[in-house]
């Protein structure tokens, strides 16, 4: 492969030349590899996931299509994700001597007008979202800079710096940027204690959801007596509406190779273990392929660099159970077991994987360690907080304008994510509540949106910050829609070994079911019984919190309890007057045909889905109420208004 | 050699720590878990079969009996779920006549729920075996489902 040509070149002269100060001809390949100079034209297309299902896939194939028809020369290049999903497809195009140029939505229909208007040195400005920032290139013109565009300017990207921007699969591309730098230096200059320490000192806490001292983790499986230790990344990253592990791998894999390599050697581990689900097939096949580049490079393996450390890392791909997240479980499953939690203490880093002393890790924490052991942890704690250092990675859905995954420092408001990062509501619409930290964490109200993303800030407030799924929702949302779909998740997940957790979730999920659906019968479904479901709900969630055994179990009552303290009318609209305000639990809605409205027009009656309606030509129409599925058609087609729906 | 033996060659030792990976293996070659594979395994691993069956029967990913030709898989996270999953879920399993984590009985669809597939920004989102669908109504799955079964009857 033509990129692995210089990797020799580079470890020689770069990665392990700690001076700082590179010759010109490391300073030239640099440039190269950085794209500052270019021979040739260069498209890049962001293949993420995100990327391929908005329709990268079909973007791909114009752009080849368009090279092959107009006979322009030009090299082509798949990256990851900027982290703007509601922007995707991307496409960027970079021509020798100018900035690079992005282009959002650019479906396979627009591929040869914007390749045309670059290659013509035109940009006539439909689709574009901006120039990446570099001094050395002359920039176009009447376009604007990437990163004063809002939803980049209030960020602090320190580990998406170069998502979107790298070929992930390209080793020299990250030597090129000083990949692998931090981790030569670490092992050559470094003893472990020292590693861990400048850990503690820089205030890493784990991403995962814990909020626990990195450094402090590690020391705790250094000094455990026994020879063989392991280390294990959590890659395993399953809550609904969060996907910034897969952003990061996809993005950047060497980055999270280097900083498992750093962490091994800290903790005294030898071998190391991914565990990524197997659905992120993209994020698989680029962290296999740069698995395999690094050992052939020989930054992985035996004797690395002649420092005595020895480290293999092998990538294990989980096959698919929530609960699997949680570190006991994940070490089961590793072990080739059913992936059920066990009770701690003992803690892994004392007793793990084969029962043997293991450091399980987030893959964002591991991510920010390259930068940490590069730039000292005195400028990482320049980010964030008192209590909490650094940069944090949250997955932006829901109904703000731009959507995607952001990093932010500690500090930082939701209200700034909101409206500034996400530019505000969609269609106008008002900010109902954010739910932040995946199934298993908080409803905030809009009232509340001026906390900061603080671990200490949160616990004071009760809440959650989970490992980073950041729902914002407008006021067409139902509050109990949503806690009803997160414990339905739970209670699926749930892995069954512990009653409170097994039996409890089902319990919540029938009570919520009973107060948003409308019974088959009326026995045993009065507002007394539903009202007496809520008590139960509290005493519930109460139990399972304090019984639980695992994470799932001990949090999985924290959506209802949040929704239940901010936003108990709503539960008692759906009680006693049977009733959602926004209209989402379709169940607890009737229609009716007005007869003094209804024209007889028929057009209801042949759109009804499911022959609900009867009646014929300039009569009155009737629906069937036990044949109708409230779906809405109904009113939405009838032209005279004549629908009503209570 | 058959290609259960030839994928159990490819694992040079017999650690118990084998087991999910070569199952994810045989999964990958025959596109599910034939029973012969099961005792194959349990063979080489020297673990029962019954306790193969325990642990794979504990994730999503496995499956025991052939695919379908046209895997429909809804996407059930949360934006997608508030943009109305859940309403086209319903309406696939009335076009199809199957409910969630079944195969028709001519084994042309099957159909399942799957966690997020991260395109929130185009929810809700469905995706046919490779092929995703984004912004997804009512109307256009049945018009997807409709050409599916008008070509598969040509």
């Amino acid at each position: 492969m033509a990129e692995d040509l210089h990797t020799q070149f580079l470890l020689k002269n770069m990665v392990t030349n700690f001076t700082g100060e590179y010759s010109p001809e490391v300073q030239q390949l640099r440039h190269e590899l950085l794209r500052t100079t270019l021979h040739k034209p260069v498209i890049f297309v962001g293949t993420g996931t995100c990327g391929i299902a908005a329709g990268a896939g079909q973007t791909l194939k114009a752009v080849y299509q368009y090279l092959e028809n107009s006979g322009e020369k030009a090299d082509v290049v798949e990256v990851g994700c900027i982290g703007l999903c509601s922007a995707e497809p991307l496409l960027d195009v970079q021509l020798p001597g100018k900035a690079r140029v992005s282009f959002q939505k650019a479906t396979e229909d627009l591929v040869p007008r914007l390749l045309d208007e670059c290659f013509h040195n035109h940009i006539s400005g439909t689709n574009v979202l901006g120039q990446f920032q570099n001094e050395n290139l002359e920039y176009w013109e009447h376009v604007p800079i990437i990163n004063d565009l809002p939803f980049f300017k209030n960020q602090q990207r320190l580990l998406l710096y170069d998502c979107g921007e790298i070929a992930p699969e390209s080793l020299d591309e990250y030597l090129a940027r000083e990949g692998y730098v931090a981790f030569v230096k670490t092992i050559l200059n470094y003893p472990p204690d020292e590693v861990c320490n400048t850990m503690v000192l820089s205030g890493l806490r784990g991403r995962g959801g814990g909020g626990f001292l990195t450094g402090s983790k590690w020391k705790m499986t250094r000094s455990t007596g026994s020879e063989q230790k392991y280390l294990v990344c959590n890659a395993d990253e399953s809550d609904p509406g969060a996907y910034m592990d897969r952003t990061l791998v996809e993005g950047n894999p060497h980055r999270l190779i280097e900083g498992i390599a750093i962490a091994a050697y800290a903790c005294g581990a030898s071998k190391a273990y991914i565990y990524i689900r197997s659905e992120y097939s993209i994020a698989v096949r680029r962290l296999k392929a740069a698995l395999d580049r690094a050992k052939a490079a020989g930054l992985l393996g035996a004797d690395i660099f002649g420092s005595g450390f020895n480290l293999q890392i092998f990538l294990r791909e989980g096959p698919g159970a929530f609960v699997c997240g949680e570190e006991t479980a994940l070490l089961k499953s590793l072990e080739g077991r059913r992936g059920m939690p066990r009770s701690k203490p003992p803690y892994p880093t004392v007793k793990g994987l084969f029962g043997k002393p293991t450091v399980v890790n987030n893959v964002e924490t591991l991510a920010s360690v390259p930068l940490i052991m590069l730039n000292g942890p005195n400028w990482y704690k320049t980010f964030g907080t008192e209590s909490s250092k650094g940069t944090k990675l949250f997955a932006l859905t829901g109904d703000t304008k731009h959507t995607g995954i952001i990093e932010v420092s500690f500090g930082t408001s939701l209200e700034t994510i909101i409206w500034e990062i996400g530019g505000g509501l969609k269609n106008g619409k008002n900010l109902k509540a954010i739910q932040i930290g995946g199934p298993s964490g908080s409803l905030i109200p809009q009232e509340h949106t001026d906390i900061k993303i603080d671990y200490d800030d949160f616990k004071k407030e009760n809440l959650i910050m989970g490992s980073g799924g950041l729902v914002v929702m407008d006021d067409t949302k139902c509050i109990v829609d949503i806690v009803k779909y997160f414990i339905g998740f739970l209670e699926k997940e749930s892995c069954g070994k512990c009653i409170p957790c097994r039996e409890g979730t089902n319990r919540m999920y029938k009570i919520l079911q009973a107060i948003t659906e409308r019974p088959a019968d009326t026995k045993n479904h009065e507002s007394l019984v539903r009202f007496r479901g809520i008590l139960q709900l509290e005493s519930l969630a109460e139990v399972i919190k304090e019984t639980s055994l695992c994470g799932l179990g001990k949090t999985a009552p924290t959506p209802v309890l949040t929704a239940l303290k901010w936003f108990r009318e709503e539960f008692d609209e759906h009680i006693y007057e049977r009733k959602c305000r926004a209209n989402v639990c379709k169940d607890l809605k009737t229609y009716l045909i007005s007869a003094e409205r209804c024209t007889g027009c028929t057009v209801c009656m042949k759109k009804c889905p499911e022959d609900a309606i009867t009646g014929s030509a300039r009569e009155i129409h009737f629906i069937n109420q036990d044949k109708c599925t409230r779906c809405g058609i109904c009113f939405e087609v009838c032209k005279f208004s004549a629908i009503d729906m209570i | 050699m058959d290609k259960i033996e030839m994928i159990l060659e490819k694992f040079h030792n017999n650690d118990r720590e084998n087991l999910l990976p070569i199952l994810q293996e045989v999964q990958r070659e025959e596109g599910y878990i034939p029973e012969a594979a099961v005792v194959k395994v349990g063979r080489y691993l020297n673990i029962p079969t019954s306790k193969i069956y325990a642990v794979s029967t504990f994730y999503d990913q496995f499956r025991f009996s052939p695919g379908a030709k046209y895997n429909i898989k809804v996407c059930n996270g949360t934006a997608c779920h508030m943009e109305g999953s859940s309403v086209l879920l319903n309406k696939i399993k009335n076009l199809i006549g199957i409910d969630e984590s079944e195969i028709t009985s001519n084994r042309l669809f099957s159909l399942n729920t799957t966690p997020c597939m991260g395109a929130c920004g185009k929810s809700p989102v469905i995706r046919i075996n490779d092929a995703f669908y984004t912004h997804v109504t009512s109307e256009k799955i049945s018009e997807l489902i409709a050409s599916i079964k008008e070509k598969e009857s040509l």
